[in-house]
């Protein structure tokens, strides 16, 4: 079954209540009711066929959240074709990786993108998302390959992700992965049929496409997509439209704390959904304090999510908690403490890695996923330990320590540099060349960098050993 | 909200609001600084500096705007225009 069905059959009895709520920066807000999603995905699609894109294309998408992603997202699955999500704050490092690898024979681009995947624009159909309409440039030269014959129908798309390798990997997706993934995340968070979700993380990374996009679609929740993450406009909205639930990461929910004081009414929030960084025990009681909230926390990768998740009724704060069911999971060679590296097993998860036979078969063996992550499992909740691999979560995001380092020693003057993460902060230590030249300030290395890696993985502090 | 008595004092009160947000000791910043290279100040800090300072102005401050800004002495004069806006407004 393609993940897309389940998804239309709940549109077909989805109810009075939006699907989307877009909220524009101006303040406006746009609704969009379950008839006219379906419609607008049934016109993406037209137009996609129309533009030349078909069944097992390979499509690199770079749109920011909106009703228009969702339904290239669903469009692109129901044709068979297999999107690659893009992080916009990618650049050239990771988007070379990621077109060599994928070799996608069109992108899918907001206009204001334009610039940045304009290296790759060659031999590729180009479609630009501008004032909520598509404008399509035809490929110039010889048409690029992008067609994943060599992929199972079983597979969704193509997510890419860290290990500690220095660049991104394909998980291949499967479709029953956004399904169950969807499902099992339901189990643990308990919303009902007509409440809403704000969405402020980007669409891209597989715990928003399952929590922001497959799980409230598939469950009659209304999607409500705020375009600013400030603070105060996201306590302006929970009061302007009664927001319910909120799905973001602890350093955005810390900021809610901070800024909850002379705030508006808050007293629609049910819950807020959690993943994609420690959330420490401190941080759950100033939450629970301050907004009257269940705060849900739980843990995933690409490769599966959710891999577990505190349970409605029954959380334990300070744990990831309780593993999601149909998964298996164990913690290996286990130190005194009982931390050890998590592995999962479960039908519904990602087999390998695109076009990268060497690290599949270091991250899969005898069906278990080595997740690279360590934790321990106290009274049947898992509890998060670290990262062995050599990727670390900054303030939500994956840095890849080794991208990092392969970037700065790309700078012209930089012999060689260590990389390291603390206080949730990005360091490095720079060894120059012997010899002269090249750039020699950190600010010059720092811009040098803006276009090589995304923003985020711009170390902070940058010294000379 | 706070009446900025003069160019000196809203200087000095960004000034505090990003050495305080960045931990950085505010000697250590000047005009000519540059805001994400030299002091490190990634999207989340820049939201809660945002969202500081338009709560102790009132203002509202556009985050699309803010991405060309560069150093801190252009998010000063940023913050400036959009306090003389406020009061011409009002």
């Amino acid at each position: 079954m393609k993940c897309c069905e389940p998804v239309f059959e709940s549109l077909k009895g989805w109810g009075d209540h939006p699907v989307c709520i877009e909220l524009g920066p101006d303040g406006s807000a746009a609704s969009l009711s379950a008839p006219d999603f379906l419609q607008r995905i049934n016109d993406v699609k037209a137009m996609l066929v129309k533009e030349g894109i078909g069944e097992h294309d390979i499509v690199a998408v770079f749109l920011e959240n909106s009703s228009d992603y969702a339904a290239v997202f669903l469009a692109l699955i129901d044709m068979g074709a297999k999107p690659v999500p893009v992080n916009l704050a990618f650049r050239t490092i990771e988007l070379d990786e990621i077109f060599s690898n994928a070799e996608p024979c069109a992108i899918i681009t907001e206009a204001g993108h334009s610039t940045v995947v304009q290296p790759y624009a060659q031999g590729r159909i180009v479609i630009e998302r501008q004032g909520g309409k598509w404008l399509c440039r035809r490929p110039g030269g010889t048409k690029k390959k992008g067609v994943a014959g060599d992929l199972d129908n079983d597979i969704a798309s193509i997510n890419y992700t860290y290990r500690g390798y220095g660049y991104p990997l394909g998980a291949l997706v499967p479709h029953r992965q956004y399904i169950t993934g969807a499902m099992v995340l339901q189990e643990g968070i308990r919303l009902n049929r007509g409440e809403n979700i704000l969405i402020v993380l980007p669409m891209v990374n597989i715990f928003t496409l399952i929590g922001c996009l497959f799980h409230p679609l598939i469950h009659g929740v209304t999607m409500i997509i705020a375009h600013r993450k400030n603070p105060l406009r996201l306590l302006e909205y929970i009061g302007r439209h009664r927001v319910d639930n909120v799905l973001a990461v602890p350093e955005l929910f810390d900021l809610l704390v901070k800024f909850r004081d002379g705030a508006g009414d808050v007293s629609s929030l049910k819950a807020f959904l959690s993943g994609g960084s420690v959330l420490p025990v401190e941080q759950y009681d100033a939450l629970g304090r301050l907004f009257n909230v269940d705060l849900i926390h739980g843990y995933g990768l690409t490769e599966f999510t959710p891999v577990s998740r505190n349970i409605r009724g029954s959380i334990r704060p300070g744990s990831i908690g309780t593993v999601s069911r149909g998964v298996e999971c164990r913690i290996d060679s286990p130190d005194s403490d009982g931390t050890g590296e998590i592995w999962i097993k479960t039908d519904h998860m990602t087999k390998a890695y695109h076009r990268r036979p060497d690290e599949t078969a270091e991250a899969f063996a005898d069906g278990w996923f080595k997740t690279g992550d360590t934790g321990r499992l106290e009274e049947g909740h898992l509890v998060f330990a670290g990262e062995k691999k050599k990727t670390r979560k900054v303030k939500g995001n994956m840095v890849d320590l080794e991208e990092v380092r392969r970037a700065l020693v790309s700078v012209p003057g930089v012999h060689d540099a260590a990389v390291s993460v603390e206080d949730n902060t990005v360091s490095a230590v720079i060894e120059r060349e012997t010899c002269t030249g090249g750039i020699d300030d950190i600010p010059g290395i720092k811009q040098h960098l803006e276009g090589m890696i995304a923003a985020y993985k711009i170390p902070k502090t940058v010294r000379f050993s | 909200m706070k009446q900025i008595k003069n160019d000196t004092s809203l200087r000095e009160s960004i000034i505090k609001t990003i050495a305080t947000i960045a931990r950085i000791n505010e000697k250590n910043i000047d005009d000519s600084v540059l805001i994400r290279e030299e002091l490190g100040i990634d999207s989340i800090m820049s939201l809660e500096i945002v969202a500081q300072i338009e709560r102790h102005y009132g203002i509202v401050v556009d985050e699309e705007e803010t991405l060309q800004i560069k150093t801190v002495g252009e998010f000063i004069d940023y913050v400036q225009s959009k306090i003389i806006n406020r009061c011409h407004e009002a």
